[in-house]
């Protein structure tokens, strides 16, 4: 349950965060559009902006689809006959001999 | 005081329109490296936003996506930083070349030349290396099933053999030294493709594969390296242009970033040939379609007799909607490849729980 609680904390964090940069780039839309425009160093900002939005967006997205149960494929070691405990006792128990 | 500006404005379907493109364009790119820009140009273009922030737009979306993508798919080990920055900076030479060589076209042969100048580059480029790319995954395909080892190609091993003092640089993706002689031709014919039909990775991921030997899964994540190395430069030039719609790559981002993460998660499901399989497809899909172009530039220049005007629509529609075919059926063959993935692992998941219920009885 915990290690659910935490990507979902994330998620509506970083959701959050990227609802609200959208709004200020589209509520500022006459802004925006002017700062684009201008050239020269002003190139800065949507180069910025982008990094910014990627940051939160990115993360966003990348809760979103861990909340969603869609994950990378775990590596993991094989079971094998070797690993079993009955096995294991065997062995002990030679040591103690 | 506000600016004139080249940029639009925006409507709801102008808005879903890009989010959709920007989400299928970024799940093929998490998977294969590069993807999207193809349709999103024309796609912009077509809303009546200029060629020039259509391509400075997009490529301002390119290089965060790209860099998402990278940073998730190096999460997986799948990523050699060395050989994307050394690639990448060739590549900005590339660029550069690749972008005067189109604008002197332009001059000299006007829209119509620069037009099929690009739809030839996609032709011969998609032909050669789309055919020997979809081969190849047959091949590796058949080797997977029979448990033979992914081969590197004698190209690959000549490559490696060359020993040139003061060149040679480790690359972990090859697992071996290589020198920077041959990777930067390589960076710079993948810039010169980028510039021209705004998809380097198509020369980029089939190279690092066939010609360096690095395995599939690698090359198409080091490509996300080099697209943001090309991306933020390019981003960088255009904006100082005043060209960048910050909210037109941020609408395709909002998408693309979806997608990526997805396209990425996918690679750890598959098999190095799947990658070979999807690029394959893709490539001669959108060779046909830019192939369907070439008689009506050729008409357009007077090298061929003149198409009548429903002729030239005919061919101009099938043409994109090829192209949005292409890059569907890329994210359809994705998904299928990861929806089995994901219910093979909640199997082995589910089976490793009760063998492990069973031990503690």
């Amino acid at each position: 349950m915990q290690r659910k609680k935490k990507p979902l904390i994330k998620l509506l964090f970083y959701g959050a965060a990227t609802a609200g940069l959208y709004s200020v780039l589209f509520f500022n839309e006459p802004i925006v559009k002017t700062l684009c425009a201008r050239g020269g160093l002003y190139a800065l900002f949507p180069v910025v902006t982008a990094f910014i939005f990627s940051f939160a967006h990115g993360n966003f997205t990348n809760y979103f689809w861990q909340t969603l149960g869609i994950e990378a494929k775990k590596k993991r070691v094989e079971v094998t006959q070797q690993d079993r405990p009955e096995e294991r006792k065997e062995i002990r128990t030679q040591l103690r001999a | 005081m506000e600016l004139i500006t080249n940029f639009i404005d925006l409507n709801w379907i102008n808005v879903m329109y890009l989010f959709f493109v920007g989400f299928v364009g970024g799940l093929v790119s998490g998977f294969i490296g590069s993807g999207g820009a193809f349709v999103l140009t024309p796609g912009m273009m077509s809303m009546g936003v200029p060629g020039l922030v259509a391509v400075a737009s997009n490529m301002c979306h390119k290089f965060p996506k790209a860099l998402v993508g990278a940073i998730k798919r190096a999460k997986f080990g799948q990523v050699d930083v060395k050989l994307g920055l050394v690639m990448g900076a060739s590549a900005e030479a590339g660029v550069l070349v690749g972008a005067h060589i189109q604008e002197h076209i332009k001059k000299t042969f006007g829209d119509a030349g620069s037009n099929l100048y690009v739809s030839m580059a996609f032709v011969v480029v998609l032909g050669i290396v789309g055919t020997y790319v979809l081969l190849d995954a047959m091949k590796t395909k058949n080797n997977e099933l029979t448990n033979k080892p992914e081969t590197v190609t004698k190209i690959a091993k000549w490559v490696q053999s060359i020993h040139i003092p003061g060149t040679m640089v480790y690359f972990r993706s090859l697992g071996t030294k290589v020198s920077v002689l041959f990777t930067v031709p390589l960076g710079f014919a993948t810039g010169m493709l980028a510039a021209t039909i705004a998809v380097g990775g198509f020369i980029g991921v089939p190279a690092m594969i066939y010609i360096l030997g690095a395995p599939a899964l690698m090359a198409s994540a080091t490509e996300l390296v080099i697209a943001f190395v090309m991306g933020l430069v390019g981003s960088l030039k255009y904006a100082m242009g005043g060209f960048v719609d910050i909210r037109l790559s941020m609408i395709i981002l909002a998408g693309s970033l979806f997608g990526v993460q997805l396209g990425a998660i996918g690679t750890t499901y598959v098999k190095d040939y799947m990658i070979k399989i999807v690029m394959g497809v893709i490539m001669l899909l959108v060779l046909v379609s830019r192939g369907l172009m070439v008689p009506v530039y050729l008409s357009q220049l007077g090298i061929i007799s003149s198409l009548s005007n429903n002729m030239i629509t005919v061919l101009k529609t099938t043409s994109f909607v090829i192209m949005i075919g292409a890059l569907l059926t890329g994210a359809l063959i994705i998904s299928v490849a990861l929806i089995k993935g994901l219910k093979e692992e909640k199997r082995i998941q589910r089976a490793v729980e009760v063998s492990s219920l069973i031990s503690k009885i």
